[in-house]
């Protein structure tokens, strides 16, 4: 599974310290989830989505062999 | 939105500062107060507690210093810590079950590498824990399986 979060941050202008900070998660968390070194929870996800405006689907992205 | 199963409270992080102390300060503390107590007369023979490293009181202050490192948040507690944490205490459990069970091939090679004689190692208390540890984690899974199944069928349409 691959992500957009990073193109959606640069989006927005902002960084991965203020987008923890929204979450309410570390800034560990979003870089790990950026370089999919750690899977969000559904929670999570919908609240990111929510944050950029989109939908989780567009956020995530399922690969092959997923 | 929290999940109710397996919902073990943490202790604040400032616990861990006291853990770290426990642990440093623990063993002093518990042989001085071993020391006090056989000048006072209560204890009249000590040799087990100084001799003896294995002997059960020293393991207290290490357990509960380990134990409060283990079970406090960290400064900044979010889902991949609980996520790290829940995956260290699996794999910690199975790293244990492994020595455990290897220690009698281990002890046999060292006593074969001193030229004595090949015995059973004192396991009993380790083996008698990790027994109870697979015990509750086997019932307290199931038991919550067939909660989980239970409301889950009560809610079918």
């Amino acid at each position: 599974m691959r992500n957009n979060i990073k193109v959606e941050r640069a989006k927005k202008d902002i960084t991965q310290e203020q987008l923890a900070e929204v979450l309410g998660v570390t800034r560990q968390t979003i870089n790990a989830i950026e370089k999919n070194k750690y899977l969000p929870s559904t929670l999570l996800s919908l609240k990111m989505s929510a944050y950029f405006g989109i939908t989780v689907n567009e956020l995530f992205i399922l690969e092959e062999g997923d | 939105m929290e999940d109710q199963l397996y919902h073990v409270r943490l202790l604040p992080y400032k616990y861990k500062q006291t853990g770290k102390w426990v642990l440093i300060a623990g063993l002093p503390v518990v042989a001085g107060i071993v020391y006090l107590l056989k000048t006072t007369g209560l204890i009249t023979n000590s040799i087990s507690f100084f001799d003896k490293w294995n002997d059960a009181m020293v393991y207290y202050p290490i357990i509960i210093g380990m134990a409060l490192l283990v079970f406090s948040e960290e400064k900044q507690e979010d889902e991949m810590v609980q996520n790290l944490r829940y995956k260290a205490f699996v794999s910690g459990v199975f790293f244990l079950i492994m020595a455990i069970l290897w220690l009698p091939v281990f002890g046999s090679i060292m006593a074969l590498i001193r030229g004595k004689s090949i015995g059973m190692p004192d396991a009993g208390g380790m083996l008698g824990a990790l027994f109870l540890l697979l015990l509750y984690t086997y019932l307290s899974f199931k038991y919550n399986l067939y909660r989980t199944r239970k409301a889950l069928e009560a809610d079918e349409e």
